[in-house]
């Protein structure tokens, strides 16, 4: 107890030595509380934009790349796209927060008049037989192509209910597979309600050339449709891509139906739009599909971008401090250091007289221990007080210069690829709305980051505190004592 | 009668040096006597009042206080609590109050007097420093006010062996005096066992036993 006591009027004893290390520890510890706050307030904001962002990852074949090699080699094949196994394969992966899926298959609804056909056969004429190439390359008249009139969409279509775009009508959505929801308006055309059945029938590939394939769906429910008409140049829109021509049903329901084996099946089209669970895990995600064996044709591409361009003053600010910090802890506490064995120096003596009056070594160091601590928490308190003062004002001129900075700096590679095939052309709407650069941080003083300052200001007094007391072992009192004399 | 303090054989030379300061010494000191110890300057005499305080160790013989060889003991413990030292430069804390230095030495030597202050006010008062004068800081006492307050500090834990290196060296003869009465005092009333080194006349004839040194023997005069 003496010890505490006497440690604690040391601080006044000592005033002169003690202000300029309550100075110093200051100055570091203010800036501890400045920086450490803008790191952990910077970290955390650009964590909860990494959630929010869910960067999104479009599979895209490399089309002009793939077209001129085409032309080089005069071989022909299939425009690559993802496998269904392949795309329900990436969706498991660890990288991977959310996806959207989608497939369709363009089909032919026998005995049915869809929305836009009508207009779409006058147009075309009795044109008879259709030319088509085959994946062989060879062109093949075939006389039972079937021309679609509408679309079998399987997946995640549930998002035009979620906005709004698309009411349940009547019925339900669809449960079991071979169960599909249809417009309303493709309802009345044909007379049809629920419980119905509806024959499709789709093109496939097939060693002999093009066969058709016929499959029986039952009517579950029917919607109401509020998308955008869309816009065409003919005056109509085709029965194909009128979005009131969409029969929806489960992923299962149309690949069942038809086999998953995409390039085999004409018109069929996958598309996906992966969310990563951080910007930061696309190579990863990719190097994952590589080594599945994805076509080496797809690029992976993500919207990363947008949110580094968003975080980059953010992350720049973040920099900054950290940096600054650094570098103030290791100047501070090589001053600390040697300032403590300086002072430590001047007062060999009285602790050759503590000694000499029989105070253990343990004792002395003790105490003064007790002193370098007492004086942290000092300045510990005073700094977190000026420190979270200033804070924010010091925060905003620096992101205020990092805005500036970035601003010019940043240039988002939009470009993007000419052709849109797969690529979230389903999921557009979804898409996360522009992102400005984050030019605002509140700063936030939260149990961690007083937790860390508390830890460096330990550090800090440890520092002091060992390099004042690590000689003491070779202060004989005896020897201190003579010295004088 | 036992002796308080038992030199056998005690030689010693400093680190570095090939020369003894004193060898083979055999003293023997009892409680309740005042002991001068006179010599030429740079004999040895503060050197044996240091193996004597243990804050150094012979380098040969063995020093006993109570029959314990001091190599052996818990030294701090004795400086702390059996001897009381009136160093020849006083060493004081400078940056602290006369009370202070003698509170911080019972503290340390763990004494059990409950309110210290009042205790070390007293005996300031005793040796001749005022109220005023004790809670100054001792830098701003004079030479002699420092070997007094240096003086109280010896004797305020209650040791049973008081050391004094020219303990009235600064001071003038009537302040000599007043110091040689309170030593005798703790020797004859109290039955300390007082050992003064000195080259002053006067404080030698308070002693009841004079030991010269010389060429690294003592001598009885
Ligand atoms: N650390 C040391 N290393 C070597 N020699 C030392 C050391 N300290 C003291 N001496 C020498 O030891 C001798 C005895 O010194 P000491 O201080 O005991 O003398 P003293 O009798 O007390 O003298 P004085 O009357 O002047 O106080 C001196 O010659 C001194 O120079
Ligand atoms: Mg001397």
């Amino acid at each position: 107890m003496y010890i505490f006591m006497n440690a604690l009027k040391n601080l006044g004893r000592n005033k002169g030595r003690n202000i300029l290390l309550a100075l110093i520890l200051l100055a570091i510890i203010g800036t501890t509380v400045v920086t450490l706050t803008i790191t952990n307030t910077a970290d955390s904001l650009i964590d909860v934009h990494q959630e929010q962002f869910g960067s999104r990852v479009i599979i895209q074949p490399d089309i002009e790349a793939f077209f001129e090699e085409r032309q080089a080699t005069g071989e022909m094949a299939p425009i690559p796209q993802l496998t269904l196994a392949e795309t329900l394969a990436l969706a498991e992966s660890e990288y991977i927060q959310d996806y959207r899926l989608i497939v369709e298959k363009f089909a032919f609804g026998e005995g049915m008049t869809t929305l836009g056909e009508e207009e779409m056969n006058e147009m075309l004429g009795s044109a008879g037989g259709t030319i088509i190439m085959g994946a062989d390359g060879e062109m093949n008249e075939v006389s039972d192509f079937v021309m679609p009139n509408l679309r079998l969409i399987g997946g995640m279509w549930q998002h035009a209910f979620e906005n709004g775009e698309r009411v349940l009508y009547a019925g339900e959505f669809p449960q079991a597979e071979g169960e599909v929801l249809i417009s309303l308006e493709l309802a009345e055309l044909n007379d049809l309600a629920i419980g119905d059945s509806l024959t499709l029938q789709g093109n496939l590939f097939a060693s002999e050339g093009i066969t058709t394939q016929g499959y029986q769906l039952t009517i579950a429910g029917i919607y109401l449709d509020f998308t955008p008409e869309g816009f065409s140049g003919m005056g109509f829109i085709p029965p194909t891509t009128n979005r009131r021509n969409e029969v929806l049903a489960s992923i299962d329901t149309v690949v069942n139906t038809l086999g998953d084996n995409l390039e085999d099946a004409l018109g069929m089209e996958l598309d996906v739009v992966y969310y990563l669970h951080n910007p930061n895990y696309l190579a990863d995600f990719e190097a994952e599909a590589r080594a599945m064996g994805v076509n080496e044709w797809l690029l992976f591409s993500s919207n990363a971008a947008d949110f580094y361009a968003m975080v980059a003053p953010i992350e720049g600010l973040r920099q900054v401090a950290q940096t600054f910090l650094l570098v103030v802890l290791v100047l501070g506490s090589v001053i600390l250091m040697l300032l403590s064995s300086i002072f430590i120096r001047e007062r060999k003596y009285e602790i050759g007289v503590l000694r000499a009056m029989g105070m253990k070594r343990k004792k002395v160091v003790m105490g003064l221990w007790t002193e370098m601590l007492l004086l942290t928490a000092i300045c510990l308190v005073v700094g977190l007080g000026i420190g979270s003062l200033v804070a924010q004002p010091i925060s905003d001129t620096l992101l205020e210069a990092q805005v500036e900075a970035t601003a010019s700096a940043t240039d988002v590679d939009d470009s993007g690829h000419m052709f849109i095939i797969g690529g979230g052309v389903h999921f557009a709407d979804e898409q996360t709305p522009e992102y400005e650069p984050i030019d605002q941080l509140d700063l936030r003083l939260n149990g961690g980051t007083m937790l860390e300052i508390v830890g460096i200001s330990l550090v800090l007094m440890t520092v002091a505190a060992v390099s004042s007391t690590v000689h003491m072992t070779k202060y004989e009192p005896i020897k201190i004592l003579m010295e004088r004399d | 009668m036992m002796s308080l303090l038992t030199l056998n054989m005690v030689s010693y030379r400093y680190d570095g040096t090939d020369k003894d300061i004193f060898k083979k010494l055999n003293v023997e000191f009892e409680a309740g006597k005042i002991y001068a110890i006179i010599g030429k300057s740079g004999v040895g005499k503060s050197t044996l009042l240091s193996l004597i305080s243990g804050l150094d160790l012979a380098t040969g013989g063995a020093i006993y206080y109570k029959q314990n060889d001091l190599s052996n003991l818990d030294r701090d413990h004795y400086r702390a609590n059996d001897i009381g030292v009136i160093f020849q430069s006083y060493n004081l804390i400078t940056n602290m109050t006369a009370v202070e230095n003698i509170v911080l030495s019972m503290n340390i030597g763990e004494s059990d007097i409950g309110d210290k202050k009042d205790f070390a006010l007293r005996l300031l008062d005793q040796v001749g420093i005022d109220e005023e004068t004790a809670k100054r800081k001792t830098l701003k006492l004079s030479g002699g006010q420092q070997q007094r307050v240096g003086i109280a500090r010896a004797i305020a834990h209650h040791p049973s062996v008081i050391i004094a290196d020219e303990p009235t060296g600064n001071l003038d003869t009537e302040t000599e005096q007043e110091i040689l009465e309170i030593l005798e005092a703790l020797a004859h009333e109290e039955d300390k066992c007082v050992i003064i080194v000195t080259h002053s006349p006067e404080v030698a004839s308070i002693a009841d036993v004079i030991f010269e040194m010389r060429g690294g023997k003592l001598q009885v005069c």
